[in-house]
């Protein structure tokens, strides 16, 4: 199988918001970060850690310092690779004077569609998310929940090669966040690119590959969700209840570890005493039900990086 | 193209979702109205022989004409003002709107350039306006047509003539839109040239009595050129209306030529904007 093409591409770019008053703001800092085709990378950051700021300057809405950026191996900003791209804003306002379904006919229009072309797909989004009734009614009178579907749908009603999602999930209820999570994998299953952006970490790890964390328009940490979260030093073994057991057993005072339950984690370890570990416990008559690498939650290795960061910053 | 087509039909939904220009309407309805009562209440074949013009009889077709004229006069003007005051006021609030954070990312993500953008909202709001005019007008030439049988079609050309003045300060409003994105702004500027800075341009030569000196007439000149000249074009409507030649068309080719100037600018500015 051949080498994936990156559908993304940011090299060295730098944005510099300019004086405005008071100093001025790196929003991206000499950023360089790649979106492999047919992919889900998710973009973490604090606020103001330049998110938003990547995006619209993929997206020719705003100009870059220096670097270069590409979309589908076109440079950017190149209005016709627009066709190919799909993009539900964060926060987004929709003009309220219009129905749902007008709003969908204007937008899928204005990115190249034919009215007609258009029919078959409308229905049938408004379908999946069941807008069909509300579609027919002015937007300033949805819930923020259908809203955020309206935008989902608007950002794919032409069928783009590369979606960019600010904050897919802000604002919709549980049950809400699920089915555009799965819209999601359904996109990806279709070849699509997306390229996320969320606070909501969980989220994130759930169903991103790839991942990169900003800081202050600084590229911190970048990798699949896998590769970031495994820690290499730390790892655990699961037992059964009989952990008072572990204090009788002379051969364990020689390892480093901490009980956590039914849990024994080693911490800054490795392979080889992991082994030893689970040998002792056998040998001792302890049941081994599982053990491996420890992982921490994304959220977890978020605020751990962003942390680092502002420590090496003072 | 299509592109500036979709983004016009979008400032036409966006507009008749404004109760001021069906206010607008309404008003053009409640004058076509007065006019159609006023023309089936007094019959002027019968009047004619008691109405004297300084003190001495005229002919009924003079007076036919001279109602008319008045008539038609009575339309143009008020339509001038007052229907130019109420569209700055319906179109100040696009551009603004159409920039807005969270709206705004919608059309530029998308396969439109920006001058598409400016250029539809230019030509959607043009349309609408042109429409209420035209309304107004035309049926104000039919009802003196078929009540005083004037049917002279010079009185139609105060519908490009007034839909230009409108184009001249909606570039205006479009380039002070883009600039600060706020309608008040735009709107409180445009009223103030409307009312108050072109009138006193108009009278810049009494004026330079009175402030004698270069720097002055420099000044007043520039400015002249620079600013929208209601006054100029309000006078060559009064002689559309009034079936009188026209002075000068130097207005109307400056017009055409701010008009312009300030919708290349605000394509310029817009160009350059981060969003």
């Amino acid at each position: 199988m051949g080498k994936l093409m990156n559908a993304i591409e940011v090299k060295n770019v730098t944005k510099i918001y300019p004086d405005s008053g008071r100093e001025k703001v790196t929003a991206l800092n000499d950023l360089s970060v790649s979106v492999e085709e047919g992919s889900i990378f998710g973009l973490l950051g604090a606020n103001g850690a330049g998110k938003t700021t990547l995006i619209k300057a993929l997206l020719g809405m705003i100009s870059v310092n220096s670097g270069e950026l590409n979309i589908l191996g076109k440079k950017v900003p190149d209005i016709k690779i627009h066709r190919e791209i799909g993009y539900l804003p964060e926060n987004h306002k929709f003009p309220n004077y219009l129905k749902g379904i007008e709003a969908l006919y204007f937008f899928g229009e204005l990115s190249g569609m034919k009215k007609n072309e258009l029919d078959e797909p409308i229905n049938n989004y408004l379908e999946r998310f069941k807008l069909q009734k509300a579609s027919k009614r002015k937007i300033n009178t949805y819930s923020k929940g259908m809203m955020q579907r309206l935008g989902l749908i608007q950002a794919v009603i032409h069928n783009p090669k590369v979606i960019f999602l600010d904050e897919p999930t802000d604002g919709v209820d549980p049950i809400g966040r699920k089915e555009i999570r799965d819209f999601i994998f359904e996109l990806k299953n279709k070849g699509k690119t997306i390229f996320i952006n969320s606070h909501l970490l969980s989220e994130v790890e759930m169903i991103c590959d790839k991942v990169a964390i900003l800081d202050k328009g600084k590229l911190v940490k970048t990798g699949t969700v896998d590769d970031l979260l495994e820690n290499d030093n730390s790892f655990f073994v699961d037992i059964d209840n009989s952990t008072e057991k572990l204090y009788s057993i002379p051969a364990l005072q020689t390892i480093d570890y901490k009980i956590d339950g039914s849990r024994i984690i080693l911490k800054n370890s490795n392979y080889e005493t992991l082994n030893n570990l689970i040998d002792i416990l056998r040998k001792n008559g302890v049941i081994v039900k599982g053990s491996g690498a420890l992982k921490v939650s994304l959220e977890e290795f978020f605020i751990d990086t962003i942390d680092n960061e502002e420590g090496s910053d003072e | 193209m299509n592109n500036i087509f979709t983004i016009s039909k979008f400032a036409v939904k966006e507009l008749s979702s404004k109760k001021i220009v069906w206010f607008f309407f309404g008003i053009s309805i409640f004058v076509l109205a007065v006019l159609l009562v006023v023309f089936n209440s007094f019959n002027i074949q019968e009047i004619a022989p008691v109405i004297k013009f300084k003190g001495r009889h005229k002919e009924v077709t003079d007076i036919f004409l001279i109602a008319a004229m008045f008539f038609k006069t009575a339309v143009a003007m008020p339509l001038f003002g007052g229907g130019l005051f109420i569209s700055i006021f319906a179109v100040s609030g696009l551009i603004p709107s159409i920039l807005e954070k969270g709206t705004v990312e919608f059309f530029l993500s998308r396969p439109v350039k920006r001058f598409e953008l400016l250029l539809g909202e230019f030509l959607g709001g043009i349309f609408v306006i042109f429409l209420n005019i035209s309304f107004l007008v035309l049926g104000t030439w039919l009802l003196v047509g078929i009540y005083l049988g004037d049917w002279s079609l010079s009185f139609l050309l105060i519908i490009p003539a007034i839909t230009l003045v409108f184009s001249l300060f909606y570039s205006l409003i479009i380039l002070m839109g883009v600039k600060w994105q706020n309608s008040v702004s735009a709107m409180m500027i445009s009223y103030l040239i409307f009312i108050a800075v072109s009138p006193i341009l108009n009278s810049k030569d009494t004026i330079l009595v009175f402030l004698d000196g270069a720097f002055w007439r420099y000044l007043l000149n520039i400015l002249y050129y620079i600013v929208p000249q209601s006054s100029d074009l309000a006078g060559i409507t009064a002689s559309i209306a009034f079936s009188q030649p026209i002075d000068s068309f130097l207005p109307l080719g400056v017009a055409v030529l701010q008009l312009s100037v300030y919708l290349y600018l605000a394509v310029l500015l817009l160009k350059r904007k981060d969003f």
